[in-house]
């Protein structure tokens, strides 16, 4: 293979691209979904695909393709339309090429486990949570494997060929009272293989106890609050408010934006550190390199209250003059690589995470999550369940819980950091131009942040 | 395809097989710039089978894996849900003929010509206000989509789409403004000036930031932030939904469920529109359904499996979320029919409301139950029937199922978000909206 893709970007060197890339991916996948006591979806898909990429005076001409025939041909297209409209001066940070040869690092391989078996387990954990209670009015089990091989080179002479096991299970319980419709979710994902799907009976137990709560719990009454986050949406939290501004591609080219996220800057107290490290071993968002063959390593975004680090490609590190961090990912073929958070946390604080309720009249406990969205300073997150606070009690469940605010005044507000971080892997994953579910891990302790906008309907 | 289904047919009960094709090509602006060009291609085989009475599914990115695919769906067929239906026999072909699809202009445009337009969007947004940061894309996609089943019908079309989107953004110091507008559409005819014309009244509006305090007060949804309300509908009408009793809609045939201003249709027969189609992706004819009539609940959309299930005719709405997805309920294009009041008169009502053009976490929280919570990403506040500048830090939040009911006026045209929703300003007499002390 590495002769193959090595002779289509050599093919083309006559040309004037000043990087050529081609990556080239096929995966076999199973999917299997049960509703309430059914097998509702079963399927085994295959793909083939790939992409060329070239750079040629600043632009960029991409091009993608099922099936792995004509490299050379789609390598000439690649720089062809590069090439009508580059117009300036290309920049990418140097970095050493690599030639490595990358197995998977896990446990039972899904691909030997029959289809049987997947259904058999996955079926188990269906009727723990339509059995759970006589509320419970429906549920899913959604099962997805997928085995990726990745072949990548460059016109620098990388070639990384790197093998990707994917797993995901998804629960969904629907409970109901009359037109009272509540719904909880529980999530896992892991790149360790089918271990990983085994023993979650307490999730599926979990996720159906939630969904009967739920029933029970009023509408939050909007307004302002002092919350605190379970591990769960604070790292939600720190992913999408937070995370997301430390992408370098969204401000590299706009100086107002650069002025805004400048390193140096004060951002909260002196206990708040958040790390993004691809490099950590075994996790949902770890790779030894990043879709550009860029070593991952352990970057600090917020160091002690100061703003210090971003999120880099090639491109956006050379055009900001910052070191590489290994964080340009592509979710498939399709795709481009741009700059994306791998595995992003709060560092650990001191405070026993039950002392942080300690003084608070009233506020709320927000647990768990449905969801997330930012656009820059404002951000939005939903919460799967909460329970008012009352003087430093946790007392009544509530719901419909979605926080929004100012990012900046969010971060400063955080006054306490409790010391119980956890990195939470679940089945879903990040979304951004258009490329959703990509892999991440997010994760904190449980952390106050006082003056938080609660939106509710009554 | 037919020697494929000669193949699938010795080996199966029954099946079908279904194609795809697509070439799209996007040319992407970011921060006033033309920053890239793609060129990409997608080709996807799926082979649905029914045997022993069950279903099974595969795909495969390429037509040499035939044999492949029919291995792999006898085996997860052994582990298949029970099929409640068969194939169809034939498929009707007056749709085929009926519904323009496709223009050969789009598939011809040249990447010249798109670049053009792009650089004209630049140069129109950078006129309003220089400070303007612009992200635009121009993408042009032609497709091609087969079907073919054992039991002797078959069908395919062409398809095109031209896209136009831009995003306009203006930063100040802790301060941002974010404005998304596009036209999606199938020939290549359509005006980019209604565009112009909502971007510059939007500038505008967005000015000055207004402060607000919190309370219940008349909102205006448009047509680009009314899939808030809708999205518990798209999911309450679903026929799998129905068929589960999760929906909170079921067994309300007949029943007045909201405002009767309100009436709301799946129609994928519109000439050019994103999700037209002569027959949905199981060969069952496209058709204008009427969802919701005057407030009062017409149908529930289904699948084949679905329909079956519930006893009832499939509806046309067996739709795929790609090649890699077998069918399920979907709607085609979603048209809320337009009413009689214009945008101004809505304005000049409210004493004291919000305008809310674009929000936050759609379709995040639990969609199911009609509940909805989104911060108001773009929106305006409206004092003594003026409009007096853009709102931040906005929550709004809701049962949609509930406020649909309080609508005060439906605006006298309707626009098409996405390509696929036809949408008119809907006006409410009251939400709940939090903000900021």
């Amino acid at each position: 293979m590495r002769n193959r893709l090595t002779e289509a970007l050599n093919s083309q060197k006559s040309q004037k691209a000043d990087y050529i890339e081609i990556r080239l991916e096929n995966y076999e996948s199973t999917h299997i979904r049960f509703q309430g006591k059914d097998m509702e979806k079963i399927s085994s898909s295959q793909e083939m695909g790939g992409n060329v990429r070239a750079l040629v005076k600043g632009k960029w001409g991409f091009v993608t393709f099922n099936g792995w025939d004509d490299l050379k041909n789609k390598t000439k297209q690649a720089i062809e339309i590069a090439t009508l409209i580059g117009n300036q001066t290309s920049h990418l940070t140097e970095t050493e090429p690599a030639v490595e040869y990358l197995q998977a690092e896990c446990g039972r391989d899904f691909r030997k486990i029959s289809l049987k078996e997947k259904a058999a387990m996955m079926k188990q954990y269906s009727n723990i949570m339509i059995n759970y209670n006589s509320k419970i009015q429906s549920s899913t089990v959604n099962y997805a494997d997928r085995y990726t091989t990745v072949y990548f080179a460059n016109s620098e002479g990388t070639y990384i060929q790197h093998e990707r096991p994917y797993l995901s299970v998804h629960f969904t319980a629907i409970a109901r009272n009359g037109d009272d419709v509540q719904i909880a979710q529980e999530s896992t994902g892991s790149i360790k293989g089918y271990d990983s799907a085994e023993q979650l009976s307490p999730i599926a137990q979990k996720t159906a106890q939630r969904a009967v709560n739920l029933l029970k719990a009023s509408s939050v009454q909007g307004g302002e609050y002092t919350v605190i986050l379970d591990p769960i949406l604070a790292g939600v939290f720190i992913h999408e408010a937070f995370g997301h501004l430390s992408e370098a591609d969204f401000l590299y080219e706009d100086p107002r934006m650069q002025s805004l996220m400048k390193l140096g800057k004060r951002v909260g107290t002196s206990e708040l550190n958040v790390v993004d490290d691809g490099s950590l071993p075994g996790l949902l968002g770890s790779s030894k390199y990043d879709d550009e063959g860029v070593l991952t390593r352990k970057n600090y975004l917020i160091k002690e209250g100061i703003l210090s680090g971003r999120l880099h490609s090639r491109e956006t590190s050379a055009r900001m003059e910052e070191e590489l961090t290994g964080n340009a990912r592509a979710i498939s073929y399709h795709f481009k690589p741009i700059v994306r958070m791998t595995n992003t946390y709060i560092e650990q604080g001191k405070t026993p995470y039950r002392d942080l309720f300690n003084d608070i009249k009233k506020g709320i406990y927000a647990r768990q999550f449905y969801g997330g969205n930012t656009t820059f300073e404002m951000y939005t997150f939903s919460a799967g369940e909460g329970y008012m606070i009352e003087n430093g009690r946790i007392t009544e469940p509530i719901r419909d819980i979605t926080l929004t605010g100012n990012l900046f005044d969010t971060l400063h507000n955080i006054d306490g950091i409790g010391n119980d971080l956890k990195i939470i892997e679940s089945g879903g994953g990040c979304g951004k131009g258009g490329q959703q579910p990509l892999p991440v891990t997010f994760g904190s302790p449980h952390i106050r942040i006082q003056k938080v906008i609660v939106g509710g309907s009554r | 395809m037919e020697q494929m289904i000669e193949k699938i047919k010795q080996k199966v009960n029954s099946g079908e097989l279904f194609r795809v094709n697509f070439k799209t090509t996007p040319v992407d602006y970011e921060m006033n710039q033309l920053k890239s060009i793609n060129m990409e291609e997608t080709e996807g085989w799926a082979l649905r089978v029914i045997h022993d009475g069950k279903i099974g599914f595969s795909s495969s990115t390429s037509q040499n894996q035939i044999d492949g695919m029919i291995e792999k769906t006898l085996e997860v067929a052994q582990f298949g849900q029970v099929a409640q239906f068969d194939f169809p026999g034939q498929v009707t072909t007056a749709n085929e003929e009926k519904i323009k699809l496709y223009d050969e202009a789009v598939k011809e445009k040249s990447i010249e010509n798109m670049i053009e337009t792009g650089n004209e969007i630049v140069k129109r947004v950078l006129s309003i206000n220089s400070d303007l940061r612009c992200d635009a894309g121009i993408s042009k996609q032609d497709g091609f989509i087969q079907y073919g089943n054992t039991k002797g019908a078959s069908f395919h079309y062409k398809k095109t789409m031209l896209s136009n989107s831009v995003m306009v953004q203006d930063t100040k110091e802790n301060d941002m403004m974010m404005l998304m507008e596009s036209l999606h559409w199938g020939n290549a005819d359509s005006s980019l000036e209604p565009l112009w014309e909502r971007l510059e009244r939007k500038i505008k509006w967005s000015e000055q930031i207004i402060g607000m305090g919190s309370g219940s007060m008349p909102v205006i949804f448009t047509p680009k932030a009314l899939l808030v309300l809708i999205l518990p509908f798209i999911s309450g009408l679903n026929g799998r939904i129905v068929n589960k009793k999760i929906s909170p809609l079921q067994d309300k045939k007949g029943q007045l469920l909201c405002s009767p201003l309100f009436s709301m249709y799946s129609d994928g027969t519109i000439d050019y529109a994103g999700a037209s189609a002569p027959y949905d992706d199981e060969g069952i004819a496209m058709q204008r359904l009427p969802l919701i009539e005057k407030g009062i609940l017409k149908n529930y959309y289904y699948d084949l499996q679905n329909a079956a299930e519930a006893g009832v005719k499939p509806t046309g709405n067996g739709i795929r979320s790609g090649f890699h997805s077998s069918p399920s309920p979907g709607v085609s294009n979603l048209i809320v029919s337009k009413g009689k009041t214009s945008l101004n008169e809505m304005i000049k009502d409210i004493k004291e409301g919000i305008i809310v053009d674009q929000v936050l976490g759609l379709g995040q929280g639990n969609v199911l139950s009609g509940a909805f919570s989104n911060n108001v990403q773009l929106g305006f506040k409206i004092e003594n029937g003026k409009v007096a500048g853009r709102i931040k830090n906005v929550m709004i939040a809701g049962n949609a199922f509930e406020v649909l009911k309080n609508i005060v006026a439906v605006g006298d045209k309707a626009r098409w978000v996405s390509g696929q929703y036809c949408f008119p300003h809907i006006y409410l007499k009251s939400l709940s909206v939090s903000t900021k002390q």
